[in-house]
């Protein structure tokens, strides 16, 4: 690990390269994680300003700077859209049970220290998630772990809407106080606003029932929209699979450890297989995040798409797929090199970079 | 399939001479080559006509055909239930089951809300259904929540089934309103307690008393009228959307139920009626045989029960108390009514309530249409529930003995032609 990090320090640091940006970086791997998720042929990668400029086996240009992985995997930054990171307060403005026009992108402490060892463990993308006590609770904050100088994090956009239609998002003490009286003006509210362009809204959904109220309200208003960890989605899966109204385009599962019961755990074969793109969720670790996915294929879930759930199914939902979730020329260089599958949990992480900059590995104790 | 959820054997004998008169055998429409024929010994349409033995025709999820004698169409399927008994399903008119939520279900953000529906917080998942169609209730008419003055409107639903196909819509929408203990009694306590989170709420500003309560119903139509003559707000911040809905109560597009325990909101009722010109239903009704008279004189529908032992004595259901032979006392005066189980199930459900009342005197035949027949006319359910005829849902009940006795259960129950409970009293989560 730290003869790597030395070259490309090395690299970065040599006198005489007339440019005022940094030389480019060539890292080669022996498999690539594809954007369907499949173990791809390995090759050089390079990294040009911050973004991945080509991947193949050619030889790279002259003037990059190389590190060499053998036995090593490149797999595309991991992207978990559910985490409270940073947060500064809670993530939910209990003043009123609706509101649109909140950022949890203002509760961000971007020196958080939990930053960086999300970085350190893969996670290059999180979304910063509304707390869940309103009714519409605002907009998830969009965070990449760590900045150009591999630092601090760095908000980069206000992402999805964050619905809670179950119990949490109701008291007493404020009107609405029930889903019966919260459902008319969320519905007049949809009819009225236009859908956004991209992404799509998130809604927490755990029970069968809260599920069917969800799929009727979002999908009757004609609403892409996404599940928040719909634990009871098996005894709901007839109408995920068929609603006539819409049905949800992707849902955030997990986390799961190897105690989680094979009940909740085959939920997330069951949506895939309904159609539901599945995004685990770790709550900001990599490790977590890893074996949530790796939970998932021991019953039976696949393993392709569970490598594209833990990067390009969350950054869909943040509406970043065409910056971010995948290994493709022009996207933004957030990369994790392990040496091996990352659905294999002795796979170490080897190298992570949050556009171009490689995260300072923590010190190995001697 | 239903064959292999009964075990008696099938056979394909046609049923012998009926013991009442049937009409004439009617004409049954295009090929019954996948109908599904029941033969029971006696087969109960709900209106008081029994069939010995008879005959059940189901195509499509709907009934065919009812009687004695029919032909048995060719390549039917046939489901002989031997000395069964075979009912319409139950029909629940005041049902308070199937809702989601922990400390009641409806908004507390106003006394008044009318236009708000109880379909949204319906918990089609719930166990409850499962238990309410084991116990051979088909349908029910879930009741707006008695913790407002004017509650949500209520919804229908069948008890289990295809949730797309489960919600039946009543011929006029139905709002009930609340003038006892209910809404006065709870007072500034009517949320959750503290020690569930229910800190200082909006329903503390709700009536703390009986005169409260009427005085908040008089208020909220005296509002919607104003608000539907000459547009004018409410001086108690009153929702347009409720004061719409309540003009359509006032005009009788939506019906009005009156919740009513003690004998004097009877009083209060037939007087706001008088004041509103409003027609209503009496909802639980428990006083009802101390105003026999004028609900008889009036004709108000009564939805009664359910009697338990804390209504009348803490002794046992023996004891001669108005309570308990009230259904017979309503038969007697030539009230149309139906009884309700409310929240209870198992022993505590519909059956039970109605063996309850036939013990204390109610006819036979009287109790069976008053779950069935006069239960989906009372709910605006007619079209679709409640009676064994041609064109309306096959839910079907077979009782192994006879109907309501204690030793009787439903051994299969048929919702819209589907097996939902099978003959161990099973729940069947899936329906093929």
């Amino acid at each position: 690990m730290l003869e790597p990090l030395f070259f490309l320090a090395l690299a970065v640091l040599t006198p005489g390269v007339p440019s005022l940006q940094p030389p480019p970086l060539a890292l080669h791997v022996d498999a690539i994680i594809q954007p369907d998720g499949a173990i791809g042929p390995g090759g050089w990668i390079v990294l040009r300003n911050g973004r991945i400029e080509s991947i193949g086996p050619a030889e790279p240009p002259v003037g990059c700077a190389r590190l060499e992985f053998a036995g090593g995997v490149a797999a595309p930054g991991f992207v978990d859209v559910d985490t409270s990171l940073g947060a500064a307060g809670q993530l939910s403005e209990p003043a009123r049970p609706f509101t649109p026009e909140v950022a949890t992108g203002d509760a961000l402490e971007p020196d958080h220290s939990s930053f960086l060892a999300a970085a350190r463990s893969g996670v290059t993308t999180v979304g910063l998630m509304p707390g869940g006590r309103n009714i519409i609770d605002g907009r998830v904050a969009i965070v990449r772990t760590a900045d150009d100088d591999g630092r601090g994090a760095q908000l980069c956009g206000h992402g999805p809407l964050r619905y809670t239609l179950s119990a949490q998002a109701f008291d007493g003490s404020r009107v609405p106080t029930s889903r019966m009286g919260a459902l008319p003006q969320l519905r007049e509210m949809l009819a009225k606003s236009p859908a956004p362009s991209s992404g799509t809204s998130l809604v927490a959904a755990d029970t069968a029932d809260e599920i069917r109220i969800v799929i009727d309200t979002f999908g009757g208003a004609g609403r892409s929209f996404a599940l928040l960890h719909p634990t009871r989605a098996d005894d709901a899966i007839e109408l995920v699979r068929g609603s006539v109204s819409g049905r949800p385009t992707a849902a955030v599962i997990g986390p799961f450890d190897l105690d989680t019961g094979e009940r909740d755990v085959r939920v997330a074969k069951l949506l895939a297989d309904g159609g539901v793109a599945v995004a685990f969720s770790g709550g900001g670790d990599g490790g977590s995040l890893r074996l949530t996915a790796a939970v998932a294929t021991r019953s039976g879930f696949d393993a392709k798409a569970a490598r594209t759930g833990l990067s390009l199914a969350g950054a869909r939902l943040l509406g970043i797929e065409s910056e971010a979730g995948t290994i493709e020329a022009g996207k933004r260089a957030d990369l994790v090199v392990l040496d091996g599958d990352p659905l294999d949990l002795a796979a170490k992480v080897k190298l992570v970079l949050v556009g171009g900059a490689p995260v300072e590995a923590a010190k190995e104790s001697p | 399939m239903i064959a292999t959820l009964l075990a008696a054997a099938l056979t394909a004998t046609p049923g012998t001479a009926p013991e009442t008169a049937s009409a004439a055998t009617p004409a049954l429409p295009r090929s019954l080559a996948d109908a599904v024929v029941l033969q029971a010994a006696e087969v109960h349409v709900g209106d008081g006509t029994v069939y010995k033995p008879g005959v059940v025709i189901v195509q499509d999820g709907r009934i065919v055909a009812v009687g004695a004698g029919l032909p048995i169409p060719a390549g039917g399927q046939v489901i002989d239930c031997g000395a069964a008994f075979l009912t319409p399903g139950l029909v629940d008119a005041a049902c308070q089951l199937g809702t989601n939520a922990l400390f009641g279900s409806a908004e507390q953000g106003s006394e008044v809300i009318p236009q708000l529906d109880t379909g949204d917080v319906l918990d089609y998942f719930s166990l409850e259904f499962e238990q309410l169609a084991a116990d051979g209730v088909t349908t029910v008419f879930v009741t707006g929540e008695a913790s407002a003055v004017i509650s949500a409107k209520g919804v229908a639903v069948k008890t289990a089934g295809p949730i797309a196909e489960r919600r039946l819509a009543p011929t006029k929408p139905c709002v009930k309103a609340t003038l006892g203990a209910e809404t006065s009694g709870r007072g500034a306590f009517n949320r959750s307690p503290s020690r569930f989170g229910g800190g200082p709420s909006y329903a503390i500003r709700r009536p703390t008393t009986r005169m409260g309560s009427a005085w908040v119903f008089r208020k909220a139509l005296h509002d919607s009228i104003a608000f539907r003559d000459a547009g004018r707000a409410s001086s108690d911040g009153l929702d347009p959307a409720a004061m719409r809905a309540l003009g359509d109560v006032l005009s009788g597009a939506t019906s009005l139920r009156m919740q009513v325990r003690e004998a004097l909101d009877f009083d209060t009722s037939v007087r706001l009626a008088d004041e509103f010109g409003l027609q209503f239903v009496f909802e639980y009704a428990t006083e009802a045989a101390q105003r026999l008279d004028v609900i008889a004189a009036r004709k108000i529908p009564v939805i009664f029960g359910p009697v338990r032992q804390s209504d009348s004595t803490f002794e046992s259901f023996e004891s001669a108390t108005p309570a308990l032979e009230t259904p017979k006392l309503l038969a007697e005066h030539g009230i149309v009514f139906c009884l309700t189980a409310s929240d209870g199930s198992g022993d505590g459900g519909l059956a039970r309530q109605t063996g309850l009342a036939i013990r204390f005197g109610l006819d036979r035949a009287k109790a069976l249409r008053a779950v069935t027949v006069d239960a989906a006319a009372i709910a605006g359910l007619d079209q679709r529930v409640g009676r064994l005829a041609p064109g309306l849902d096959a839910d079907l009940v077979v009782w192994n003995g006879k109907p309501f006795d204690d030793a009787s259960k439903p051994v299969l129950v048929l919702i819209s032609g589907r097996p939902v409970v099978d003959v161990q009293g099973r729940f069947r989560k899936e329906n093929p």
